[in-house]
């Protein structure tokens, strides 16, 4: 409880100080900024000594914050250009800056809490909206958590009959491969997957079984067409569904 | 792995969580508002929030069980960016493990799933665990648990409630958002937005994996087996 005898100096240093948390151990230092994530959590940044510099990093927390809310594509997408916006980089799970001059620290630090907030919130806002490149982590869910992640293979490519073509997801149970493709209810996404799944059709009797996973199948285009290719399941079809065609 | 999966003996009674909402948890599919929540919304000229399904409800409340043993996923396996920087770490890398939930003797809560994170790297720092149930993209999550945080937790949504105005203003050290103090603010503070914005300290003492997994079997109504869940595999290496 602050005195009411202090002056407003007095209170605004109390205040000050209290906006951020500092902790540190021989190899590097943390900040926890009054910025927060989605949920709440302070913003923390890290930095330590390097060669040249010093290097400043949100430690994975702005990907970590984004994974748990099962956005870790869209994050990934967009956390490039924003620490680019900012001034800072992205490697696959920080968002850092490097060789930074002592006398910068305090900048990159602020740059670093904010790219990393402003990425975590745009992927919340994103995966608000509905982002169909995340529909896959969707699926790659469900198929891990059915088959055993063992059994999964994410992003596979596979032989047709004329050509090679990337398949979001594909089941090896027993020897027999499954292929899934998520489909997104526009017309050039069902033309994509109609070629591929062509394609492998071609292969004859011995053919991978093909799935086209379409996320929202009352407004999917052509599905007579696509459903000549391979058999069609909605994404949110009960597991029972998923172990049949698996 | 240290052990099977847990037995079912002591499905010999219902539950008292069960008594308490009376029945199963069955009908997951069901993610309308509940019922109370449609009722008072009709008599009240106000504008009320729309609540939290009832279904989300009852799966964060009746007593549950592991269904699997799963292992922790590989570093390797997960899904990454390409890096075209000169800096590419592991230091962040993360770990994880979803188990499928099931309701203690009764059937299995399809898509209930307890997800448990952590730094592959770093023992004992940034670990979640997370219950998660279907819906959305993939799934909600309805309640988590921060062992070791980086950072403090701040309830700034808790202040403006009256029923939550009590909570710390400020989160130090581990702390729990449970589900019955999110769903106060409806099922907004559940989407990616709000993500869970009401947390409460946790007052046990956490001192080990072990101790965490006490601490997540309790706040989730998860049996007491869950403790006997091993740490990463990573976490072998550290020194």
């Amino acid at each position: 409880m602050m005195s009411i005898a202090l002056s407003l100096a007095d209170i605004a240093a109390q205040i000050a100080r209290s906006l951020v948390r500092v902790s540190s151990n021989d190899q590097m230092a943390q900040i926890a900024t009054p910025l927060l994530y989605p949920g709440g959590s302070m913003v923390s940044v890290e930095f330590s000594r390097r060669r040249a510099g010093y290097l400043v990093t949100d430690a994975g927390g702005a990907r970590r914050e984004a994974e748990l809310m099962g956005g870790e594509r869209s994050f990934a997408r967009v956390a490039p250009e924003i620490a680019e916006r900012f001034g800072v980089r992205f490697d696959h799970n920080m968002i850092f800056d490097l060789d930074v001059a002592e006398s910068d620290l305090a900048v990159a630090v602020i740059s670093i809490a904010n790219a990393a907030k402003t990425a975590v919130e745009t992927t919340a806002t994103h995966l608000a909206a509905g982002e169909p490149a995340d529909f896959r982590i969707s699926l790659w869910n469900r198929l891990e958590g059915l088959y055993g992640p063992s059994k999964v293979t994410r992003k596979r490519r596979v032989r047709g009959a004329s050509d090679e073509w990337e398949f979001d997801a594909t089941v090896l149970m027993k020897e027999r491969l499954t292929l899934f493709e998520v489909v997104a209810p526009h017309p050039n996404a069902v033309n994509s997957a109609v070629t591929k799944f062509l394609d492998i059709q071609d292969l004859g009797d011995n053919a991978p079984r093909r799935i086209a996973v379409v996320i929202k199948k009352k407004d999917t285009p052509h599905l007579p067409v696509l459903a000549r290719t391979a058999e069609i399941v909605p994404l949110d079809a009960p597991d029972k569904v998923f172990l049949r065609v698996g | 792995m240290s052990a099977g999966v847990p037995d079912r003996q002591r499905c010999q009674t219902r539950t008292e969580s069960e008594r308490r909402l009376g029945g199963s948890c069955g009908g997951l599919e069901s993610g309308a508002p509940s019922q109370n929540a449609e009722m008072s919304r009709h008599r009240s000229s106000k504008q009320e929030p729309e609540a939290a399904p009832d279904a989300w409800r009852r799966v964060a409340e009746i007593e549950k069980e592991l269904l699997q043993w799963p292992t922790w996923s590989s570093v390797a396996a997960q899904e990454r960016a390409d890096s075209t920087d000169e800096l590419s770490t592991s230091a962040a890398d993360t770990v994880y493990v979803r188990i499928p939930l099931g309701e203690t003797c009764g059937p299995g809560l399809e898509g209930v799933f307890l997800r448990l994170n952590a730094l592959a790297y770093r023992r004992e720092f940034n670990v979640t665990a997370t219950l998660e149930f279907p819906g959305g993209r993939s799934w909600i999550t309805i309640a988590r648990v921060d062992g070791w945080p980086s950072a403090p937790h701040v309830n700034i949504r808790a202040r403006g409630h009256p029923a939550l105005r009590r909570l710390p203003a400020m989160v130090e050290g581990h702390h729990v958002h449970r589900f019955a103090d999110n769903a106060r603010l409806g099922r907004s503070a559940f989407e990616p937005p709000q993500n869970l914005p009401v947390a409460v300290p946790v007052n046990e003492s956490i001192q080990s994996f072990r101790d965490f997994l006490r601490i997540v079997a309790k706040e989730f109504h998860i049996a007491p087996e869950l403790d006997r869940f091993d740490s990463p595999d990573s976490w072998e290496l550290l020194i």
